[in-house]
This record gives C-alpha cells, structure tokens and sequence, in this order.
C-alpha cells in the first residue's frame, strides 16, 4: 500500500509546485535579481505561496460557510482577488539596506509605477502597482528588515475591494475588523 | 495565392492602415506630466547624492483607490482627491546634502514665480525653511509646490500637488497622506 502511496505523494506534490500553489517563479524572479544586485547579503527561502483563483475561490466559498460576521466579509472580499503571491525569506549580512529595487528592469518593463518608497534606518519598503480601465488591478510590495526580505504580489478588483473594505469598516464603527489582525 | 490577389488585399487593407496610423498619430490625452501645476521632481532629485528615502506618487487609479477608499471616513476629503490629478513627494536625510541646497531650492522658487507660480508662505525660521507655492487659474488652483527643509530633523521634504486644490483642504491631505510640513495649513 505505501508503495502506491509514495509516488502518489510525490505525483501531487509536483503537480501542486507546477500549478505554482507553492512556488511563484515570479516572486523567485524578484528575489534573484535582488539577490544579484545585493552580494553581501544572503537570503534563504523561508515561506512561499501562491493561491491562484481557483485556491480563491474554494477559499472564499469554505469561508462563506463560516457562521461568522467577519468569515461572510472575507468570502466576500475574496472575491475582488484573484491571485496572491507571497515569498518570507531570511536574510543575513548586509547594512541594513537593500540596494537595486528602483532599477529593476522587470518592472519598467511590465508596466508598473512606484507609488511609495521609504527607507529608513531598519527597514525599507516599496510598493508599486499597475491599472487598468481606470482601476488598481496589481499591487507589488517589497519589504525588507534586518533579518526579514517579504515579497507579496496582490491581483484583482483592489479599488472595488478597497473601497468594501473602507465602508465595512465606516459601518463596523471602527477598527473591530482590523483589530484581529495585528 | 497570386501577385494581383496580394495587390488586391492590400488595397483593401490600405483604408484600414492609414486610419490606425492617423489615430496612433493623434495627440493622446494630456499625461501627468502635461498637467498644469505639475513639476518634474527629478530636478530636486538631482541636488543629492542619494536616492530620496522617500517618494510617493500618487495619481491615477491609485489616487481614484485613495479617494473611494476615503470616502466613507471623510467625505469632503474623498471629493476633494478626485478633483487631483497627481500627488508626488519626495524626502531625503539632508545630513549627506551639501551646503548649496539652500540656495538651489530658493532658485527653483525663482523660477516656479517666472513660471507664474505665487509664493503664499515664506518661513525662514532657526533651522526651518518652507517655500510654497501656488499656481492659479482665476479663481481655482491648479497645483501647489512645498518645499521644506529643517535642519534638526535632518529631512528635506518636496511635494507637488497637481489639479483643483481647495485651500482649506490642504490641512486634510498632509493628515491623509502624512505629511507634517502640509499639516499645519
């Protein structure tokens, strides 16, 4: 039985890695070149996803069966997303910044503006995005710590999304929704 | 397919051609950088050694997003965003400018008022320097330049608001976007 099993797993678990549930080529894309263009820092794979529509959605439905105020507004803010890419990756070494990001050619070439970029003395964050029909639709954010280097990619309707979110909250009275988060 | 069949498909494609040329051709509608009241920060850019440690551009879909994303905490803020058309700031850590910023940045604001910019405040206090500026239509404003230095925080700040900016509002965007030197307006 377990001679049927194993290759079974490991049938899955590659078709999970080339569907990209787990491993986002692009979000690795991004950490090479940063790593290309930072040497003296070295930075190890920590956790990565990729939820595509299809993930989305099965989560969005599995949460609309939650009997809770907060699990109906997820499901419904899932909606308005379509693909999410994240990479947490450890760093070592370096002085603190992180050098190359603005000059990446990936994202001149693709389309997408520099909305914000702060850097401090402890950490540094950049934040682009791209339209379309006169809406967000992506949001590339890349954050680096002193010990932490987080890329996150966010697809769908984000106005749409964003303004649910804002008015939810304007009628939850408050942070209640946001609380839970930090 | 023969010499005479291309030649005929080619003159039906002539019409076809020559109307998406014209239309690629045709001005396109006014970029961020056509506005009027929009300054071309990269000049500020070019005073310092480093990059800016901070930068911000908002314009777009991302200032539509902030607006409806205000809407409901703020509703004259919302409709003030809508009527703007970009908001770009940047910041730098004015320990590694050298001595000649100051004089830079009064020539940029000789240049913004030969431009037709107005200077509204001018403060020269112990350390602190802020410019603005506003260009106006009549009545209306149509973009707004700060440019602020201090000297015990160490930053000099940049902003650039482009579209019909109501004055009394100016407060309420440097709490939207965080931007102590507008807060005080």
């Amino acid at each position: 039985m377990i001679r049927f099993r194993l290759p079974a797993l490991s049938l899955i678990l590659i078709g999970l890695l080339c569907s990209g549930c787990i491993y986002s080529r692009e979000i690795q894309h991004t950490r090479k070149e940063i790593a290309r263009a930072n040497p003296d820092i070295h930075i190890d794979q920590q956790i990565s996803a990729n939820l595509g529509p299809f993930s989305l959605r099965l989560a969005g439905w599995i949460t609309s069966l939650v009997d809770d105020e907060d699990a109906l507004r997820a499901s419904r803010y899932l909606r308005d997303i379509r693909r999410v890419k994240v990479g947490v990756f450890d760093v070592r070494g370096g002085d603190g910044g992180l050098n190359g990001v603005t000059e990446m050619r990936r994202f001149q070439r693709r389309g997408w503006e520099l909305a914000a970029k702060v850097r401090d003395d402890d950490e540094s964050v950049w934040l682009y995005y791209r339209e379309r029909d006169g809406s967000v639709r992506d949001l590339y954010a890349i954050v680096y710590s002193e010990d932490e280097l987080v890329i996150a990619r966010l697809s769908g309707r984000l106005t749409h999304l964003m303004e649910a979110a804002m008015r939810d909250y304007a009628e939850s009275g408050g942070l209640d929704l946001l609380s839970d988060w930090e | 397919m023969t010499s005479r069949e291309k030649t005929g498909i080619m003159k039906n494609l002539a019409p076809l051609l020559a109307l998406l040329l014209t239309v690629g051709l045709l001005p396109r509608s006014a970029n961020a950088q056509e506005q009027r009241g929009y300054i071309d920060l990269s000049q500020v850019e070019a005073w310092f050694d480093d990059e800016p440690a901070i930068e911000v551009n908002i314009r777009g879909a991302l200032l539509n997003l902030v607006a409806e994303a205000s809407k409901y905490e703020d509703p004259d803020l919302a409709d003030m965003l809508r009527q703007l058309k970009v908001i770009q700031v940047r910041g730098f850590d004015l320990s590694r400018a050298d001595d000649t910023l100051l004089s830079q940045s009064t020539e940029l604001g000789r240049q913004l008022e030969a431009d037709g910019w107005e200077t509204v405040v001018r403060v020269r206090d112990d350390g602190e320097h802020v410019q603005m500026y506003l260009l106006a239509t009549g009545e209306s404003i149509d973009g707004m330049v700060v440019l602020a230095t201090d000297e015990f925080e160490d930053e000099a700040i940049f902003v650039n608001i482009v579209g019909e900016i109501r004055p009394d509002q100016i407060g309420r965007i440097g709490r939207k976007f965080n931007l102590g030197v507008l807060e005080s307006n």
